[in-house]
């Protein structure tokens, strides 16, 4: 005694809830319009180029001189070279104009009680908040001497210290 | 029958908000879909970051069976590199040599489908532009057409080990004591001997003590791939010490120029010979063509030994150059009368051979100089 | 159409349907496509290839010290690699009893990436 009279009615409402449904959920979970920025291209580059200035002043300048010259410039807690040598390194191009990478430069090492510490070192100017940037390290070894200033509250003698840089574009 | 009041039905609603929503979603799609078509255009800065570790990190390589490096395979070796590399060596990235950046950026030899195979690698030819600034000396190679107004891009910041070379000249011979007092004062002709010693300059430590032996192929001299150039000047100034009856500066001829070597520490020297190993005397400042030995009146003596000149399967042994002068200097006031008294500068034949190493204060250390090297592919 | 067993029209419907689920299959597919180039820079920035090499320098380095000296460098490392780069760095050395060989253990673990190396000296 069953009626088919509006069987296509029936089935054309299930598929059109099951389409709405399964709609919305894609929309949904769609993501939006792709920015170059999403693909960490930029970030990644700037990586790179951080990452080789550091390394190249960590890198001594001939065999001899056995220290490299950020070793030294920790050890003497010389922040004007660390500002003037590693500004130049990162903004170098083969043009003639030079790029505009900005930095904050700080060193992180482990004190006389197993606690982790960190000194600034420089900086271009100031983190405002609202930049984008990356952070970068570097593993040095400072040999810290009687009378010197750096790395409070640890012995004298050989320590292992990390130079850590936020780097970001204006 | 239509309904007039002015309602729409709720098939109608319903069936449009379905068609809004799909319409809605596909036209989201569409701007990536536009995205996907010029998809080998997404990879440019890829590629150009890969190429830029290739060429920065890495040291490069031959094919297999190739012995020597890749910087010194002759103009029509190309087929013997397999991949390019400008770094020292594997431990020591970002450090390029300069040996295998000249030979990079000498475009005579190679052409883009060799940079395109051995350097930036992918089914497609990509356009590229590579370039290395040095710091120190403002100079720029590069490869590669001009940059469009939108490529792929990597910056990286590099160090270049430069060559070493050497002076001796009149005021070394007191610290060399290059000296045969007593014994050969009064022969014609005396023997100078250098030797460019691989066991010592390869293995030997460079500091003493060692920091980082890692590090030590970015300041070691590697006769088998660097340019060595060794200049002796001041050859018709007086010797020193001057004895006090020498009236007349000496007139020195330079007989001949030999070189040798032995391939390990305790074999004798082989001579080397043949036509690579020629045109590399230059004397009295004349660049215009090499000079051959014998040779009047040298004033000054410049060996230039072009980047694989040694080139070799050895890296043990040494390398000997044996010079030959024919010296005199004319006395007057002898009570013997005039005759010919020997000299006594640059003279090893008892004093043993000078060295090229690293404690040798007449040789320039290599040096790293600042540089930086971009690559661009669009 | 109102009826099931009404059959006209089937085909133009049933053409229709795969056409377009196959557009909307495509569309997809197609879209993904831009996210190669987020994985590939995503991928370089998440290998710790500086860290890897900056802790082996140090490590190596700090071998060549004296014993006061090398105790706290090496407690340092262990105790900033952990804190600052988030990564486990355990390392060790032995002497070759017979010749004049030392082997340097050094491995290191960030959750991703693991590094174990055995150096050599001379």
């Amino acid at each position: 005694m069953v009626n088919s009279g509006g069987q296509l009615f029936t089935i054309e409402g299930i598929a059109a809830s099951l389409i709405m449904l399964a709609t919305v959920f894609i929309v949904v979970n769609t993501t939006s319009v792709y920015t170059p920025g999403d693909t960490h291209i930029n970030d990644m580059q700037l990586e790179v180029i951080g990452s080789d200035a550091l390394k190249m002043m960590n890198t001594p300048e001939n065999g001899s001189v056995g220290k490299s010259p950020l070793a030294l410039i920790v050890e003497n807690d010389n922040q004007t070279a660390f500002y003037t040598i590693f500004k130049n390194t990162l903004n170098n191009r083969t043009g003639t104009q030079s790029d505009t990478i900005q930095f904050r430069a700080d060193v992180s090492y482990i004190n006389a009680t197993g606690v982790l510490n960190s000194t600034s070192l420089n900086r271009s100017r100031s983190l405002y908040g609202g930049e984008h940037a990356v952070h970068i390290s570097q593993w040095i070894i400072v040999d810290k001497t009687t009378g010197s200033g750096i790395l409070p509250d640890t012995v004298n003698g050989k320590h292992a210290a990390l130079v850590e840089v936020l780097l970001w574009r204006d | 029958m239509t309904n007039s009041s002015g309602n729409l039905s709720i098939d109608f609603l319903v069936g449009f908000t379905i068609f809004m929503m799909a319409f809605i979603w596909v036209a989201t799609l569409v701007p990536n879909l536009f995205l996907g078509i010029s998809s080998h255009g997404i990879d440019f800065d890829a590629v150009a970051y890969r190429t830029g570790v290739i060429l920065a990190e890495d040291p490069g390589a031959t094919v297999p069976g190739v012995n020597t490096p890749w910087e010194v395979q002759q103009d029509t070796g190309n087929a013997n590199i397999e991949r390019f590399g400008l770094a020292v060596s594997k431990e020591t990235p970002n450090i390029l040599s300069e040996t295998k950046a000249n030979r990079f950026f000498n475009t005579t030899v190679f052409g883009p489908e060799d940079y395109r195979k051995k350097a930036i690698f992918g089914d497609y030819p990509y356009h590229f532009n590579i370039s290395l600034y040095d710091v120190k000396g403002n100079t720029t190679n590069s490869t590669g057409e001009i940059r469009p107004g939108n490529y792929g891009f990597i910056r990286r910041e590099v160090k270049i080990k430069h060559f070493t070379n050497a002076t001796i000249d009149p005021t070394d011979f007191k610290n060399l004591n290059l000296t045969n007092t007593n014994f050969d004062g009064n022969v014609s002709y005396h023997d100078f001997s250098l030797v460019i010693n691989r066991t010592e300059l390869l293995y030997d430590n460079i500091t003493n003590p060692v920091t980082n032996p890692n590090y030590r192929a970015a300041y070691q001299i590697d006769p088998r791939s660097d340019a060595i150039n060794i200049t002796i000047d001041g050859l018709q100034e007086k010797p020193y010490p001057v004895p006090g009856w020498v009236t007349d500066i000496p007139s020195i001829n330079l007989t001949s120029v030999s070189l040798s070597q032995s391939v390990d520490d305790i074999s004798a020297p082989i001579p080397l010979t043949g036509s690579k190993y020629t045109d590399y005397l230059y004397v009295n400042d004349d660049w215009s063509a090499p000079a051959t030995p014998p040779v009047d009146n040298v004033e000054n003596i410049t060996l230039v030994f072009k980047p694989g000149f040694f080139s070799g399967p050895y890296d043990r042994g040494a390398i000997y150059i044996n010079m030959t002068f024919g010296v005199s200097t004319h006395v007057t006031d002898l009570p013997l009368g005039p005759r010919d008294q020997g000299m006594q500068y640059l003279n090893s034949s008892r004093a043993g051979p000078w060295h090229y190493n690293y404690s040798a204060s007449q040789v320039t250390q290599p040096e790293l100089t600042d540089g930086v090297l971009e690559v661009a592919v669009w | 159409m109102a009826r099931l067993k009404d059959d006209t029209a089937q085909w133009i419907v049933l053409m229709g349907f795969i056409v377009s689920f196959s557009l909307f299959f495509l569309a997809i597919v197609l879209n993904q496509s831009t996210v190669v180039g987020q994985t590939t820079a995503e991928a370089v920035s998440e290998f710790p290839k500086e860290d890897i090499r900056g802790v082996r320098n140090v490590v190596i380095q700090s071998m060549f010290m004296d014993t006061t000296d090398q105790t706290r460098v090496q407690n340092e490392i262990r105790n900033l690699s952990l804190s600052r780069q988030d990564a486990v760095v355990s390392f060790s050395h032995t002497h070759d009893p017979i010749g004049p060989q030392s082997y340097y253990f050094i491995h290191y673990n960030n959750g991703v990436s693991a590094y174990n190396e055995t150096w050599t000296f001379p």
